[in-house]
């Protein structure tokens, strides 16, 4: 019997047709629609069953595409068969911006550059808690910036990468509960055990690259992707794209075409209760902790940001450099850091070009110098065999 | 919360279980209003308080209605409701645009006003609700309903979470006789309101958000890009808007669904109209019908004569753009499509009364009968071609909103917006930049993703008319729902994107 569609006027009719199976009860036997219903239940489960088992055995090559930034740097810095002296620590302001070979030619002793992108001060504490587990470097170099202590911070790069369990509940209780990170948090934790789930973009970029003939810009997306994620990470940890003649062009070159139209980053947000500023705080206290030896550079913004932000910014910097008084942790300020400069001096609005960031190096290096930071031993030395740390 | 987002699954879960373990109508209705408040303040808890402000207005209002026969008096209550709901859209949705205006208007005629804007937060949904009570506290005013005594149940209506900040706008005719009886547990409806949420979802996830990646950089600098380009890109947008609203009614009418409620359809495949008037009949229905029930006819329709009956059409399509957004680019969609309705209206007076003089007139559309020297079907195809083109270049001015400029804390002049649409449409026709030998592979995605589109609204259509839907067989739609479950679980992006109507 041909089963009677109901005058609809509680969905759109057209719709409600698309949908195979959506007759109504009185008109199809019960019996035969629950029969139905399990049979699709059943049958979808298992499909879902047999493609997460095939994600599976393809997973080496998925796993291909995925680039952890806090893994890939950790792993460098354990593999050293010499452990730096001096870890420069920081946002993508202190990956572009603090280059480890002006540190060893200034202060001649092994440098790493620890800049991690988008890492702020809640992720700068956990990282330090595992780049240290083992070691403690004579010295380390926090390059800061007026945006890492932003008041609307949200950490979801360590929600995503670094947060377990104890770090999710702590950071909730400390900075009240964020629906943000929370969803990134049990997303990358829960979803982790479907193996679909947790290597979707993975499987996406590797479709892409075997569809090339159809989709050849999406295919070469995926193999960039895939050699990016392949490249070995520097000794010195150090990766400018300058160094690589990628992004070569400069902020000064980027005005003169395209004007006020040139990205131009957000105007930080400025709270003296900021969760962020909290948590530098008890990152500093953590290196006091620890007898690990800090200072602190301001890594500058270029000319233009400078002036956009300047109702903002300089009071940032006065409370990161407050916080550093009364820690008793050197403060280099970005007077001295930089000095002058210019918009052609930088990438773009934010990051250094290398001829700064090499002249930005040297200076902190000089002022390490000149404060014997380097000279007095740490009251808790090295944990690992002192062969294994190369003396100033 | 988006509709498309991890968080909102965990929330309808919660409140599905809950709701249909609850014993009583009562305690489900209240449960439900509790998980609405709960949804909205998953924006901003601060401003629920408008919701219930105008919630317990009009409540009061629709009661002193019924109970007043006094003319004055319940001219009097209706103002109030008036003044109250469209004061506070006009606060919170057009003061600062005003204001504005008003800046700019004076430095154009070179006087420096020190006019300060209230930078207040617009209110998610705030135009859907506003809407929402005032119909019904004029159908109370009217005779058309009695007002409900139950402040629950109107609360309910007001605030129902699925269609509480991007409509359907529900009539409370419609929706206030669902609450006076318990819903019975139904896995029929259950099973089609699944489908229609995969159905919502993959407008949104598949097409809209897809669509979005390709098509925002050409409308922030469509100077930068070739005629194909902007040819496509507008295409493009026409299925990311569809897409986008019908994938969150869709949504919201499924959540409904399997609330045991029932919601009326808010499209029906738009892009096929072969007239304006047919597109207005096709698009975001329940907003059409509200502009005809509340503002049109009472402006007299067209009872009274061909030239008011084009004011109110003008009128009403300016005032259906400033509803979408406080911006004159939205004024202009509307009076384009305010334009171009007269225009079909004007063809089809004249055209009836060459008929009436004895030419045949043909019954299938307002531009159809003086073309008939063209073929019928072809003639279709002519004006289907012309609604679809009028419709997508009166999207780019939707899209061509004044932009933030990067650092800025006020948007860009109207008139920066609105030059880059009218740069935009006039480079739709005089050629610009030269086109890849490649361009067509290099756009295979947009080309796919609109063909996808068309797929759907093509068959969707073939069924409205009454042809059988395609049913598979069990053991073959078991797997064909869990393949498309998967697809959009692979295609959906990092970041869930909100909803274009949002923001209106």
């Amino acid at each position: 019997m041909t089963p009677e569609v109901p005058p609809i006027f509680n969905a759109s009719p057209n719709v409600m047709h698309l949908i195979p199976n959506a007759e109504y009860p009185e008109t199809v036997a019960r019996a035969s629609a629950t029969r139905r219903r399990i049979t699709i239940v059943v049958t979808a489960a298992l499909t879902v069953v047999a493609v997460d088992l095939g994600v599976h055995r393809i997973d080496a090559d998925l796993a291909a595409y995925y680039i952890n930034r806090y893994e890939r740097k950790l792993a460098a810095l354990a593999a050293l068969p010499q452990k730096p002296a001096i870890v420069l620590m920081g946002s993508s302001r202190a990956k572009y911006g603090l280059v480890p070979e002006e540190f060893q030619r200034v202060a001649r002793c092994r440098a790493f550059n620890l800049g991690i992108p988008a890492a702020k001060t809640i992720e700068w504490r956990l990282l330090a808690e595992r780049a240290f587990a083992d070691y403690n470097p004579r010295l380390v170099v926090l390059g800061v910036n007026a945006s890492d202590v932003r008041a609307d911070y949200l950490p979801v790069p360590a929600a995503v990468d670094l947060f377990d369990w104890g770090d999710f509940l702590d950071y909730g209780r400390t900075d009240g509960w964020s629906s943000i990170v929370a969803e990134k948090f049990l997303v990358r934790r829960l979803g982790g055990a479907w193996a679909f789930f947790g290597r979707r973009y993975g499987l996406k970029l590797f479709m892409q690259e075997r569809v090339a003939a159809l989709f050849p810009k999406h295919a070469q997306v995926a193999r960039e992707r895939r050699e990016m994620a392949a490249a070995p990470c520097p000794e010195d940890g150090f990766e400018h794209p300058w160094l690589f003649g990628r992004n070569l062009r400069n902020l000064g070159l980027a005005l003169e075409d395209q004007g006020d139209r040139v990205w131009a980053a957000e105007v930080p947000p400025f709270s003296p209760d900021a969760g962020a500023l909290r948590h530098f705080e008890s990152l500093l206290t953590w290196f006091g902790d620890h007898d690990i030896r800090l200072i602190v550079a301001y890594l500058p913004n270029s000319p233009r940001t400078e002036r956009r932000w300047r109702g903002a910014e300089p009071q940032m910097a006065a409370a990161i450099e407050d916080l550093c008084r009364r820690y008793d942790v050197p403060f280099v300020s970005a007077r001295e850091t930089a000095g002058e400069r210019t918009n052609y001096d930088f990438l773009e609005e934010l990051h250094a070009g290398l001829p700064l960031a090499r002249r930005i190096s040297e200076r902190v290096a000089r002022r390490i110098i000149d404060a014997r930071l380097l000279d007095e031993s740490p009251s808790i030395v090295a944990r690992l065999p002192e062969d294994e740390i190369e003396a100033p | 919360m988006i509709f498309s987002s991890w968080p909102f699954a965990v929330f309808l879960a919660v409140v599905f279980a809950t709701y249909w373990s609850l014993p009583t109508r009562r305690a489900r209705h209240a449960f439900l209003l509790v998980a609405s408040y709960g949804f909205y303040m998953s924006w901003n808890p601060a401003l629920v308080t408008l919701i219930f402000g105008s919630t317990l207005l009009d409540y009061f209002i629709a009661i002193g209605l019924d109970r007043n026969r006094r003319q004055p008096v319940r001219r009097a209550l209706l103002a109030a409701s008036l003044i109250g709901n469209l004061g506070i859209l006009a606060i919170f949705k057009y003061a600062d645009f005003f204001v504005l205006s008003l800046r700019e208007l004076l430095q154009s005629l070179g006087v420096q006003a020190n006019l300060s804007t209230l930078n207040v937060i617009l209110p998610v949904g705030i135009s859907f609700y506003t809407f929402q009570t005032l119909s019904y506290t004029i159908d109370v005013y009217r005779g058309r309903i009695a007002p409900t005594r139950s402040f629950l149940d109107f609360s309910l209506y007001v605030a129902f979470f699925p269609q509480l900040v991007a409509g359907p706008i529900v009539k409370a005719r419609d929706f206030l006789p669902q609450l006076s009886t318990i819903k019975r547990f139904d896995w029929a409806r259950i099973d089609s309101g699944a489908l229609l949420f995969l159905l919502g979802l993959t407008k949104k996830v598949l097409i809209a958000d897809q669509l979005a990646t390709l098509v925002d950089p050409v409308f922030a600098e469509p100077n930068r890009f070739t005629t194909p380009d902007l040819w496509l890109a507008m295409f493009c947008y026409g299925g990311q808007i569809y897409c986008d609203f019908s994938g969150y009614t869709d949504m919201a009418i499924a959540v409904a669904r399997v609330l045991g409620f029932d919601l009326r359809p808010n499209f029906a495949n738009p892009y096929l109209a072969t007239g304006l008037t047919d597109f207005w009949h096709r698009w975001h229905i329940s907003l059409s019908t509200w502009l005809r029930d509340y503002l049109y006819i009472p402006l007299g329709g067209s009872r009274f004569g061909p030239l008011i009956t084009y004011r109110n059409l003008m009128l009403v399509m300016l005032l259906g753009g400033l509803w979408h957004g406080a911006s004159w680019t939205f004024v202009i969609w509307g009076a384009i499509h305010g334009s171009a309705l007269i225009v079909s209206k004007a063809y089809a007076g004249w055209a009836s009364s060459s008929a009436s003089r004895g030419r045949e007139l043909s019954t299938s559309g307002v531009l159809q009968p003086k073309l008939e020297f063209l073929g019928s079907k072809f003639r279709l195809v002519a004006c289907w071609a012309c609604t679809l083109l009028v419709v997508h270049v009166a999207w780019v001015f939707f899209r061509c909103q004044p932009m933030t400029p990067p650092g800025a804390l006020e948007p860009e002049p109207t008139a920066a917006a609105l030059g880059r649409a009218v740069y935009f449409v006039t480079h739709l026709f005089v050629p610009a930049g030269v086109t890849d030998p490649v361009w067509l592979m290099n756009k295979l995605p947009m080309c796919l993703l609109l063909a996808l589109l068309a797929a759907l609204h093509v068959y969707e259509e073939w069924l409205r008319r009454g042809r059988r839907p395609l049913r598979l067989p069990a053991p073959l739609a078991g797997p064909a729902y869990a393949a498309w479950a998967l697809a959009l679980v692979l295609f959906s992006p990092e970041n869930t994107n909100p909803f274009i109507y949002f923001q209106f």
